[in-house]
């Protein structure tokens, strides 16, 4: 694996230096950093702008390889991913030829910092800076309050205090997540459900209150109680779940006295 | 500046065309009538012009780039979990309606009950706030609660099967009959790879309570399309991906060595046959090189910390469970993996419901919403489509025996609740309605084949647009149907 890499990467400095044999076209330079694994797409068919995920490599790309691998693509790129790569401050000079650049991901790349975030937030298109599990403080709030374009912040897992991210989420239109959710997110819970049998069905009368049973269940069987077998045991309407069950509790009501809810 | 994707999708469309015709040129010269030549080639255009290494060109720009489906089989209750119907608590054994069935078709399994007693749910539910007026959730989902503002309930699914196999089918392909390429073929054929060292299309399956069905590898299949688009499974127990290890005393230069030469024999092999079936196998043999690096470092999970694990739930450090596979899909995601199918096996609850859906609840519950912050808080939700849903609901009346404790629900395909969030779905929300009953659609019926538009949509494709020749005629995912539901789509005016 490691050799056809090294080789390439060869091929794509070379490339990248004025006079050589530079790629002719946008298709070449992609094609070269897709044989490196680098995904390179353009998303939208209406813009030359492109989409650039290191993920498959990323545990190899550092700030020399980076550069090497996207230097004759800077100016097209939008949407750039370097998530879990171990790119530092020494990439904010090309990235910062990245001028269409909407959108950087270097989550999870711990040599990102206060240097490499006071440094590319003069990119003048950047809408969205993941910097979640950096090492950025505090000391990158300022620079991220000074960005003009900058809309969406992550900053979970970095260094920055509840403090920094109170002063950050202050600002108008810039909306930052810190991986936190609100305590309490429910607004109401329904009483405990009881089971009745009380709505007429539809289209049909509604039940005399009086005939309503004030059980659920069969006192004899323990099933549900059919709203249509019920009869008056001591003044209260008591349902039952068939035919038999009424004789079976006239033979010994005290028995069954039990099951039936208390008054 | 000269558009990159047609320049490059032009050229090794062309580069294949010119291969083509002088090869089979060459070939009906000797062996062929001219007529069967050209009909050949014919059909080995219309195949090769579509399978470029890039795939299709976007229709638009798209919201999302990648997708985690999660499929509950079996069809989990939406009475239970979803759909909040506190008013049946009123209307306990009551007999269920005529006039609410409408003679609809019933499996044989409760057809021949003597009666239809309405079940109500025995499980609390919970309002939790989102960016409407709430919505209500039953106590079995209280993780999920929590992140409903990031949810976009969809409570008037709808499907045309009523079995679990054409259910699932449909669900996973667009079709009742099998043989289509599924939801992940298409979207790794519309969207290619974005990590050339993994599979662009992974099922990751967890085993269930109770009653489960089979899954066939086919609702994971590529159909027609280049079988590079398949799902690759990765299994919970000895390694990820069957047959990726070297055998013992076989070292990587060793396969390196045996690579490159059977590379050589099929390169050949390719050219004399034009069967593109062999580029893919050039092509999957090369990705299985690589991942036998890339997936171990994937699967390993020692670089994920305590807080992890308490987020997900302690089961996720049990390969295998729902909530392993919730971490493995989010660890697919955030290498590019586009299309993370999980299936969830066993809400099946014909009999025993309540007892069998809290511990299915229990497995999926957390780990779904720790999915749902995890992706957020990574930046990755955004731009990551996440599915939950079964093949169809459950019905209202009761199968077998009711009591206030236990009751059983047969399939359901007249309605259904799923939910999406991330990658550009409306969060917080909740379209549509059904009757008091749960039993049919009363507002925005949503059909599953508007679910995979929408989905298509915002990839980038437009659903009618993406196509495949074959059999003499172009196929698409949504057959004849499906309209996008924008009302569902962010910064769309419904």
């Amino acid at each position: 694996m490691k050799l056809p890499v090294l080789s390439l990467l060869v091929l794509v400095a070379s490339c990248a230096t004025p006079g050589g044999d530079a790629p002719a076209t946008p298709a070449e330079m992609a094609a070269q950093a897709r044989t490196a694994l680098v995904h390179v797409e353009q998303p939208d068919p209406g813009s030359p702008l492109l989409q650039v995920d290191t993920a498959a490599i990323a545990d190899s790309v550092d700030d020399a390889k980076a550069r090497a691998l996207l230097a004759p693509l800077l100016s097209q790129i939008a949407d750039l991913s370097l998530a879990r790569t171990h790119v530092s401050v020494a990439s904010a000079d090309w990235l910062l030829q990245c001028q269409s650049l909407r959108r950087l991901d270097v989550r999870a790349c711990s040599r990102v910092d206060d240097a490499f975030v006071r440094a590319i937030v003069a990119l003048p298109q950047l809408e969205e800076l993941i910097l979640a599990r950096t090492a950025t403080t505090d000391a990158s709030i300022d620079a991220l309050l000074a960005s003009a374009s900058l809309k969406r912040v992550w900053m979970w897992k970095s260094a920055v205090t509840p403090a920094g991210l109170a002063r950050l989420a202050a600002r108008d239109g810039l909306l930052v997540d810190a991986g936190l959710r609100p305590s309490d997110s429910s607004a109401e819970v329904e009483p405990k459900p009881e089971f009745v049998n009380l709505l007429p069905m539809p289209g049909e009368p509604a039940l005399d209150a009086a005939l309503v049973p004030i059980n659920v269940n069969c006192p004899v069987t323990g099933a549900p109680v059919d709203a249509k077998r019920t009869r008056t045991v001591n003044g209260r309407v008591v349902g039952f779940c068939c035919n038999n069950c009424p004789k079976t509790f006239d033979a010994d009501p005290a028995k069954y006295e039990a099951a039936l809810p208390k008054p | 500046m000269q558009p990159l994707h047609d320049d490059l999708h032009r050229t090794a469309h062309e580069r294949q065309l010119d291969l083509t015709r002088r090869r089979l040129f060459a070939l009906g010269g000797k062996t062929l009538a001219a007529g069967l030549g050209t009909a050949a080639l014919g059909s080995l255009l219309g195949r090769q012009a579509l399978a470029s290494p890039t795939g299709p060109e976007r229709h638009w720009a798209p919201k999302a780039k990648r997708v985690i489906y999660l499929h509950m089989e079996g069809g989990p209750s939406h009475l239970d979990l979803w759909d909040y119907k506190p008013d049946l608590r009123k209307r306990y054994n009551q007999d269920l309606p005529e006039s609410i069935r409408n003679g609809q078709r019933l499996t044989t399994m409760t057809s021949g009950q003597a009666r239809f007693p309405v079940a109500p749910s025995m499980f609390q539910f919970t309002r939790y706030k989102n960016r409407q007026d709430g919505v209500w959730i039953s106590e079995l989902m209280p993780h999920t609660g929590s992140v409903a503002d990031e949810l976009c309930f969809l409570h008037s699914m709808h499907t045309d099967a009523i079995n679990h196999e054409p259910a699932i089918t449909f669900c996973q392909t667009g079709h009742q009959q099998p043989g289509r390429p599924s939801l992940g073929a298409w979207t790794s054929y519309g969207l290619g790879s974005a990590n050339a060292n993994l599979p662009t299309f992974c099922v990751l399956i967890t085993q269930g309570i109770g009653n489960m069905q089979a899954l066939s590898a086919r609702f994971w299949g590529s159909g027609f399309l280049p079988s590079e688009h398949q799902g690759c499974r990765m299994r919970s127990s000895g390694d990820p991906v069957l047959y990726l290890k070297d055998p013992a005393g076989v070292s990587r230069s060793d396969r390196r060595a045996m690579l490159d030469l059977v590379k050589e024999f099929n390169a050949e092999e390719a050219a004399a046959s034009l069967d593109s079936e062999t580029r893919t196998r050039i092509a999957q043999a090369e990705m299985a090189y690589r991942m036998q690096m890339s997936v171990p470092e994937l699967s390993d999970l020692s670089d994920e910390d305590d807080e992890t694990f308490a987020l997900y739930g302690e089961d996720a450090r049990t390969p295998g469970t729902f909530a392993a596979n919730c971490l493995l899909a989010r660890r697919l995601s955030e290498r590019g993996v586009r299309f993370v199918q999980l299936y969830m096996r066993g809400w099946d609850q014909h009999n025993n419901l309540p007892g069998e859906m809290r511990a299915q609840s229990k497995a999926v519950d957390q780990a779904q919403a720790a999915l749902i912050k995890d992706l957020r808080r990574r930046g990755l939700l955004d731009e990551t489509i996440v599915v939950w849903g079964g093949e169809f609901g459950r019905t209202v009346y009761s199968q077998g025996d009711l009591s206030e404790t236990n009751y059983g629900r047969d399939h359901h395909p007249r309605c259904f609740s799923m939910w999406v969030a991330g990658g550009g779905f409306q969060p917080g929300i909740s379209l549509g309605k059904t009757d008091d009953y749960g039993y049919n659609i009363v507002e925005r019926p949503i059909e599953v084949h508007d679910l995979h538009a929408t989905m298509l949509h915002l990839l980038g494709f437009d659903h009618e647009k993406l196509v495949y020749p074959f059999q003499g005629r172009d196929y698409r995912l949504t057959d004849v149907s499906g309209k996008v539901v924008q009302e569902i789509v962010k910064g769309s005016v419904a």
